[in-house]
């Protein structure tokens, strides 16, 4: 009767012990959640017309450099912004 | 008979148990435990500061320095000593001095090094270098306690370093990430107040801009006030000295001025949204001293109101390449401050707008 008892106790605690490691380890699973990766970009806009295109960032680009073409009226166009985007990763 | 047995094993591993437990030995093993995960962490912070060391000095030698080695070692154990704070007299003007001693310092060793090169390119070997040696500094003290910790024995030392270790981990991430942006120049989300100023320098119709202190005062006339917009002189990484020009300003307009609008990024609280914009009264601005307190001797001395307009986003965001979100914050802050302008003065009004930050890859 004794023995009995303590082998159901034993159980118990081993139930316990295993539920509390698995639930420490889906946690820490769950926190390493993959991070979103960005690209950076450059936005033209057209100094006359105001025409924008959102190209891909180029080393030496910055805000206010005058570059390329306007596809629209030929004006000169100027960097107006660079940001990060998020890129949607296809799973 | 078994059961007897397996008794006695489990009378005497409660004893056991006790035993370490009243004698601290225990602890003992949670301190192995917490050292070792300290460990661990450390060795990710040594990986990351190799790594980041030979990244810069292979963009010194595409530049054409020729003893990059010799140059980041040197950097990267230059230390600051604080001013006396006891003796409060003087305390900015010692601090200042400080300061710029260490700016000169940085700027001066590399033009030394290499005289042909561009001020642009070398404001960002120097912002390069500042990170090496923040990651270097952070190494260096997270080592010293772990070594000081095991040493004596001290579980309350490196349980509270274990403790701290994530927040730790996280500033060492966030400077081993934003190298990238300042090798290569591109605006971080701190950029967002000279961001904005530029854009109101686009707006408004320009007559004239100076540079002064490495930094761009530029008079313009923007719905028929008279604003004058200081930002720091791009598109290098480059804050300027935003307060000590806004003193000069006003000092030569005599203190006729009507407004003074700080834009700044500000560091938002867990849960508040990266983005938000939000106004408030005094100088935002986020430097050791000196600049903040020109500006608010400036205001004062002649009772000028002093607006505040903060751009929200957190350390890490402040430090990488603007996010998109950042950026519309910024459209909108400019919108949001041409209504405080319109709102607070009337026509021919004099204004003030410093955009505070660091102007890497925004100009003019
Ligand atoms: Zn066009």
């Amino acid at each position: 009767m004794a023995l009995a008892d303590n082998n159901a106790i034993t159980l118990l605690l081993v139930l316990v012990a295993i539920a509390l490691v698995a639930q420490l380890l889906l946690e820490s699973r769950a926190k390493k959640k993959r991070e979103p990766k960005y690209a950076t970009k450059t936005l033209l806009k057209c100094t006359k017309c105001g025409y924008t295109i959102e190209t891909d960032y180029e080393p030496g680009d910055f805000v206010g450099l005058i570059k390329r073409r306007c596809p629209k009226c030929g004006e000169p166009m100027i960097v107006y912004g660079i940001y990060d985007i998020e890129i949607k990763e296809k799973s | 008979m078994p059961g007897d047995l397996s008794d006695y094993i489990v009378q005497l591993i409660w004893i056991i148990l006790f035993i370490m437990i009243f004698t601290g030995a225990s602890q003992r093993i949670q301190m192995k435990i917490w050292a070792y995960d300290i460990r661990n962490k450390l060795a990710t912070i040594n990986n990351y500061l190799d790594n980041d060391k030979k990244r810069v000095e292979e963009a010194m030698k595409k530049l054409g320095f020729r003893s990059p080695s010799l140059i980041i070692s040197r950097y990267i154990n230059y230390f600051l000593i604080e001013p006396v704070s006891i003796e409060p007299t003087d305390i900015i003007r010692r601090l200042d001095s400080i300061l710029t001693t260490r700016e000169s310092f940085f700027k001066d060793t590399l033009k030394r090094e290499h005289p042909a090169l561009g001020r642009y390119e070398r404001s960002l070997i120097e912002s390069s270098l500042e990170i090496l040696s923040a990651l270097n500094y952070i190494y260096k003290v997270v080592r010293h306690y772990l070594l000081l910790g095991e040493k004596h024995n001290n579980w309350i030392l490196l349980m509270q370093l274990e403790l701290v270790m994530p927040e730790i981990m996280r500033i060492v991430e966030t400077y081993h990430k934003s190298l990238d942006s300042f090798i290569n120049g591109k605006p971080i989300g701190d950029s967002a107040g000279p961001l904005l100023a530029s854009r109101l320098i686009q707006l408004g119709n320009t007559v004239s801009t100076r540079i002064m202190e490495d930094t761009l005062i530029a008079e313009t006339w923007l719905d028929n006030r008279r604003v004058f917009i200081i930002k720091a002189e791009g598109p290098g990484s480059n804050v300027g000295r935003p307060g000590k020009v806004l003193k000069k300003l006003v000092e030569e307009l005599h203190g006729n001025v009507d407004l003074i609008i700080t834009v700044d990024a500000a560091l938002k609280l867990e849960g508040e949204e990266t983005g938000e914009i939000a106004e408030g009264a005094g100088a935002a601005i986020g430097d050791p001293g000196p600049e903040k307190i020109a500006i608010e001797r400036a205001a004062a001395q002649h009772e000028i109101p002093l607006t505040a307009v903060v751009i929200k986003m957190g350390l890490s965001e402040a430090l990488y390449t603007m996010k998109k979100d950042i950026y519309d914050a910024v459209e909108r802050a400019v919108d949001y401050v041409r209504r405080i302008i319109r709102e607070k003065t009337g026509e021919n009004a004099v204004v003030i707008v410093a955009g505070i930050g660091n102007t890497i890859g925004v100009t003019p």
